[in-house]
């Protein structure tokens, strides 16, 4: 039994995506390389534009061979993790993942050391999911360190990485080709492996428009799914009148033909404030605005607009998060008394002008929970800054239900 | 204030379907398997005559499924339904490449590939039943295929578990 759910957990297919299309010959491509320098530390890099299927192409590499590692940690949305303490967290991360201890650690040079003193002469395989530049030295220095054996796998969106890593191989990720393009599109929009007759034709015309990029042909096929011929008609529409390279405006399709205004809100909810966040926790504060967000999180999910991990916790690619921040900077321009622009600083403190707070406060608060959950969640995050600084009696004249959404803040 | 919730109309994928005939073995090993795979974040769907034919599936239930798990067992080869869908399980296979994984249970794998002993009797009887003497030879033809391609692929003997 064991070995059987062993055996499964390592097939690369099950869990780095839905639809491996072409998945399978770039990981035995990437794994190639590594057998060949199976003697030495080796360093992979992964480059290849947002959406192209770096994630993926990784995590599946990782998932075939982490068997033979005792020590290995996949660290993913590195881009993500706030810049400042952004080396810290990731030193903790490796260090809790490669001993599976959790270590404090106060400074950078604080981690080196210690990953230096406790790793040395370890084989471990590390794969560092979107690295933007951090901790070059220090990645370059653990090479030095690890036994021979180990590998680390770097994907980035920034070529330019590879003379500051020095990596061994660098892969790019070549887009798809004409035909794996249409089986992942009809994946997504028929469940099939290849669109039905009538809908060929505008099949291959989704496809050109996406240019072989995995993401916009998830989110745009599963977009698809189930719709009329109008419908895809419209979509062709819009995608003929977007610029080729605005994956961004491809992808907003998407949004834009959410159901309702809720579930439009909830994704820049989720977007703003609740990546990274628990499922559960988010669904908590959001049910407490009155808004189903169960259901609502369920479709966002079925969109491919956001995702949950192993661990149950909200994730976004990093192109839709920056999608849902542009257009709440177009709501913010568009309707300044609403002023949303709460920008989230590091992952637990939200900075807030004061002005911003009172306006979208008294706004949220005069429209009464009226006016959708992304006010709403402005407000908690209002409250917390209020909580945290003593001034409680904002928070009496607030329903129950906003109280106990405070007390889980 | 309520929001309307537009209803959820993607089809349910599964990672794993379970192959498999017979309440008995569901008991002693099935279920078993089902929730150590559920432990660790799969999901499934077992596979047996009346699961799918108390549900109507549209598109096809393997189509939602990526890896497909066979129990053999004694009385496999008495369902002739078994043996139906183990054939579209093997094309599946083939036109996907996706992974089909046998497990025999209280059964020796080369009973099965060579369709020997008591589950090559019951095989036989149950293609008899089946099919008119006419389209008799290239039906257990295929259905004999689709036995060994299984049986060839990398899988377990579980008889000993449990």
């Amino acid at each position: 039994m064991d070995t059987i759910v062993k055996t499964l957990l390592r097939l690369p297919v099950l869990s780095a995506t839905k639809f491996p299309v072409g998945l399978q010959s770039r990981v035995e491509n990437v794994i190639r390389t590594i057998k060949r320098k199976s003697t030495e530390v080796c360093m992979i890099m992964i480059c290849g534009e947002g959406g192209s299927g770096k994630t993926t192409l990784a995590k599946a590499i990782y998932n075939q061979i982490h068997g033979r590692f005792a020590a290995k940690s996949l660290i993913e949305g590195i881009e993500q993790i706030n810049e400042i303490r952004g080396d810290l967290r990731l030193q903790e991360q490796l260090l809790l993942d490669l001993l599976k201890t959790k270590v404090e650690i106060d400074s950078v040079e604080m981690g080196r050391s210690m990953i230096r003193e406790r790793l040395s002469g370890k084989r471990v395989l590390i794969v560092l999911d979107d690295v933007p530049r951090i901790n070059a030295p220090l990645v370059r220095e653990c090479r030095n360190w690890f036994e021979g054996g180990s590998v680390i796998i770097i994907t980035t969106r920034n070529e330019n990485l590879q003379r500051v890593y020095r990596a061994d191989s660098v892969f790019r990720v070549k887009q798809m080709n004409a035909k794996e393009s249409l089986e992942l599109l009809s994946w997504h929009a028929f469940r099939e492996a290849k669109p039905p007759e009538e809908y060929h034709f505008r099949a291959k015309r989704v496809v050109d428009d996406c240019r072989g990029l995995p993401l916009a042909l998830e989110v745009i096929g599963t977009y698809l799914y189930e719709r009329t011929e109008e419908e895809w008609i419209s979509v062709l529409f819009k995608l003929e009148k977007i610029p080729q390279h605005d994956v961004k405006q491809q992808l907003q399709i998407s949004f834009d033909g959410l159901s309702n205004e809720m579930e439009k809100y909830l994704f820049l909810d989720v977007c703003f404030s609740f990546v990274g966040k628990g499922r559960t926790y988010a669904s908590k504060i959001l049910n407490g605005c009155g808004i189903d967000a169960d259901s609502g999180i369920r479709v966002l999910i079925e969109r491919s607009l956001i995702n949950v991990n192993k661990n149950n916790k909200l994730g976004m690619h990093p192109l839709l998060r920056q999608m849902g921040r542009e257009i709440i900077d177009k709501i913010s321009l568009e309707e300044p008394e609403r002023n949303s622009q709460l920008w989230i600083d590091t992952e637990e403190e939200y900075v807030l002008s004061k002005h911003t707070v009172r306006s979208s406060f008294i706004y949220g608060f005069e429209t009464s929970f009226g006016s959708g959950c992304f006010l709403m969640c402005n407000i908690f995050v209002f409250l917390r800054s209020f909580h945290l600084s003593g001034q409680e009696s904002f928070r009496d004249s607030l329903s129950q239900e906003i109280i106990c959404a405070n007390v889980i803040l | 204030m309520e929001f309307a919730s537009s209803s959820s109309k993607l089809p349910r994928m599964y990672d794993v379907l379970i192959n498999f005939n017979g309440e008995d073995i569901q008991r002693k090993f099935v279920s078993h398997l089902d929730s150590a795979l559920s432990a660790v974040g799969f999901t499934t769907f077992l596979h047996h005559h009346n699961a799918v034919q108390s549900t109507h599936f549209e598109p096809p239930i393997l189509n939602l499924c990526r890896v497909a798990i066979v129990v053999f067992t004694k009385t496999y080869s008495a369902s002739a339904w078994c043996l139906h869908q183990l054939q579209q399980i093997i094309q599946w296979h083939q036109t996907y490449s996706r992974h089909v994984l046998p497990v025999y249970y209280e059964i020796q794998p080369s009973d099965v590939r060579l369709q020997k002993g008591h589950f090559g009797k019951a095989f036989k009887a149950t293609a008899y039943q089946t099919f008119s003497r006419k389209q008799l030879e290239h039906a257990m033809s295929r259905w004999s295929q689709a036995l060994t391609k299984t049986a060839n692929f990398y899988g377990w003997d579980e008889s000993n578990y449990r």
